[in-house]
């Protein structure tokens, strides 16, 4: 049996760690779930009490899914990645955790598992059941609904698709599609990094740091650019594209530096 | 099997804990480890479980440096803390969960040790009582029958039936290819079960030895009068506790209290004579 990684320790943590993360994680996606039907409830009920045959009514009855998908996902995700390692911190736990047979790769292996794919897949598809689950609902109250306006009841059924099919997600946003994942690194390092409180001292560390880099970027710009002109319209940061391009570069790059560190700091780790 | 060189270790750099520290265990023998309060006795299995990493010196555990963490090792180290948790599930969940890690893991032995200790398995493992889990666990480390056992203070907690029967399963555990540790400060607890003696005291090992070198070295006695023999004596009922020359090969029992007393108050008198 390979030192650093074998494959049927690696099923054994898997196993071993749903018992004493399963729970956690449980509760996280029951209440994530909560929220997301919260949401959609609101939206029914407004649906029900406040209808009005104008077109623009039934457009922005589910306007608020991208930004619900996107900010509860993130946290959703940070969470989880927040809390996977808080373990450590607790010298009693710490101790059983440390000592467990198997490698620091299956470790962190494990933690990806768990902290990232189980709990995107889980996150998405959650989500999208319980999108669909409303949208025909809502698809049924509406065609039951005698409208005088034909063309407004159409256009009142039409416009409830479910959320993966909507067809005005913004272009640029496969460049941001790193966010997640990079998040999701920050705070599994924090979970490792911090002896208590990992979750909320992740979440303030990287508040300063944006904060101070923002600050930073903006007086440098400023500094260099005071009292200048562009006297170039070719260059290669003109292109809209490539400033998304070099975003999601940085992004991914970042990402996989901070699960270098996460993966690093495991070692470390001491009771 | 377990060797320590030149352990250099602090949790701060004003107060040490370890200097220049040298220690040798061997397989087949129960060590009882002893040392004031903060002498470094929960510390030390810590080095040895890589739970902490030395500052300086090195440590080597079965041919391994038990910082690197390799499962080769860790499968074969069975760490019994003086602060633990158990989740809140069934035995035989966390049996499933913990035991494929322990290739040599012993279900039946596990269930009669369970037996043995009469812990209950009708409730989770997070309901029981402290002394409870502290068996279980004892249990459990026990069953995986890996060859180093470290116990930090194991029968604290344990009522006096239960600490019987401790020592009874212990002085069956031992085997030929084991090493078990144990620090504590219920040094009775330790009677009659550990067959040599750690000794922490002033950043390094005090005293290494074996309960037969001792009790060839040293008689242990209770007398009326102090007489110039006597190496170290206690004041006790109707008399005193000495630990004497033992030049006449007298057989006594190890006084361990005794003895960790002598040997704080009287280092090198005692420790010269065993050299």
């Amino acid at each position: 049996m390979s030192d650093l990684f074998d494959i049927r320790r690696l099923m054994s943590l898997i196993n071993r760690q749903w018992i004493s993360f399963g729970k956690v994680y449980i509760m996280s996606i029951g209440i994530a779930a909560g929220v997301i039907a919260a949401f959609y409830g609101y939206a029914v009920k407004e649906f029900f009490y406040n209808f009005s045959a104008e077109p623009g009514f039934m457009k922005h009855l589910l306007s608020f899914r991208p930004v619900l998908f996107i900010f509860l996902g993130l946290l959703f995700v940070t969470i989880i990645a927040g809390t996977y390692f808080s373990d450590l911190g607790q010298k009693p736990k710490a101790i059983f955790e440390i000592l467990i047979p198997a490698s620091r790769l299956e470790k962190f292996i494990t933690a990806l598992f768990f902290s990232l794919f189980i709990t995107m897949i889980s996150y998405v598809l959650i989500y999208m059941v319980i999108d669909f689950g409303f949208v025909i609902y809502l698809r049924k109250a509406v065609a039951s609904i005698s409208l005088s306006d034909n063309d407004v009841a159409n256009a009142a059924i039409n416009s409830k698709v479910p959320f993966l099919s909507m067809k005005d997600f913004p272009a640029r946003l496969p460049f941001f599609y790193f966010l997640p994942f990079l998040l999701s690194a920050i705070f599994l390092l924090g979970s490792i990094a911090f002896q208590n409180f990992q979750y909320i001292k992740t979440a303030i560390s990287l508040i300063i740091f944006i904060a101070v880099w923002t600050i930073t970027l903006v007086y440098l710009m400023n500094a260099l650019t005071r009292n200048t002109m562009s006297v170039s319209d070719r260059g290669l940061w003109n292109e809209e594209l490539n400033i998304f391009r070099l975003i999601l570069g940085i992004g991914v790059f970042l990402t996989l530096v901070f699960w270098i560190i996460g993966f690093l700091r495991l070692k470390e780790k001491e009771v | 099997m377990i060797t320590i060189q030149n352990l250099n270790f602090s949790y701060s750099k004003s107060r040490p804990l370890f200097r220049e520290m040298d220690l040798q265990l061997k397989q087949g023998h129960i060590y009882g480890l002893l040392g004031k309060n903060a002498a470094g006795k929960s510390t030390l299995l810590k080095n040895i479980a890589g739970l902490v990493y030395p500052h300086q010196g090195k440590i080597t555990v079965f041919g391994h440096d038990p910082q690197n963490r390799e499962p080769s090792l860790l499968r074969e180290i069975s760490f019994i803390p003086e602060e633990f948790y158990l989740p809140s599930i069934r035995s035989d969940k966390f049996v499933r969960a913990n035991a494929p890690f322990y290739p040599k893991f012993d279900q039946a032995y596990f269930e009669e040790l369970i037996r043995e200790f009469e812990i209950p398995l009708n409730q989770k493992l997070a309901d029981m009582s402290y002394g409870q889990k502290k068996k279980y666990l004892i249990s459990f480390g026990l069953a995986t029958n890996t060859r180093l056992i470290i116990m930090d203070e194991p029968t604290n907690g344990l009522d006096i039936p239960s600490k019987a029967q401790f020592r009874k399963i212990m002085a069956a555990t031992l085997t030929d290819d084991r090493c078990v540790l144990i620090s504590t400060h219920q040094v009775r607890d330790l009677d009659n079960l550990i067959d040599a003696v750690i000794l922490l005291d002033e950043y390094r090992v005090a005293l290494n030895a074996s309960v037969e070198d001792i009790t060839t070295q040293f008689c242990f006695k209770k007398v009326k009068e102090l007489s110039d023999s006597v190496l170290y004596a206690e004041s006790a009922l109707g008399g005193f506790n000495t630990i004497q020359r033992n030049q006449a090969a007298e057989d006594s029992r190890l006084d361990l209290e005794l003895l960790f007393n002598a040997v704080t108050q009287r280092k090198e008198e005692i420790t010269d004579l065993l050299k």
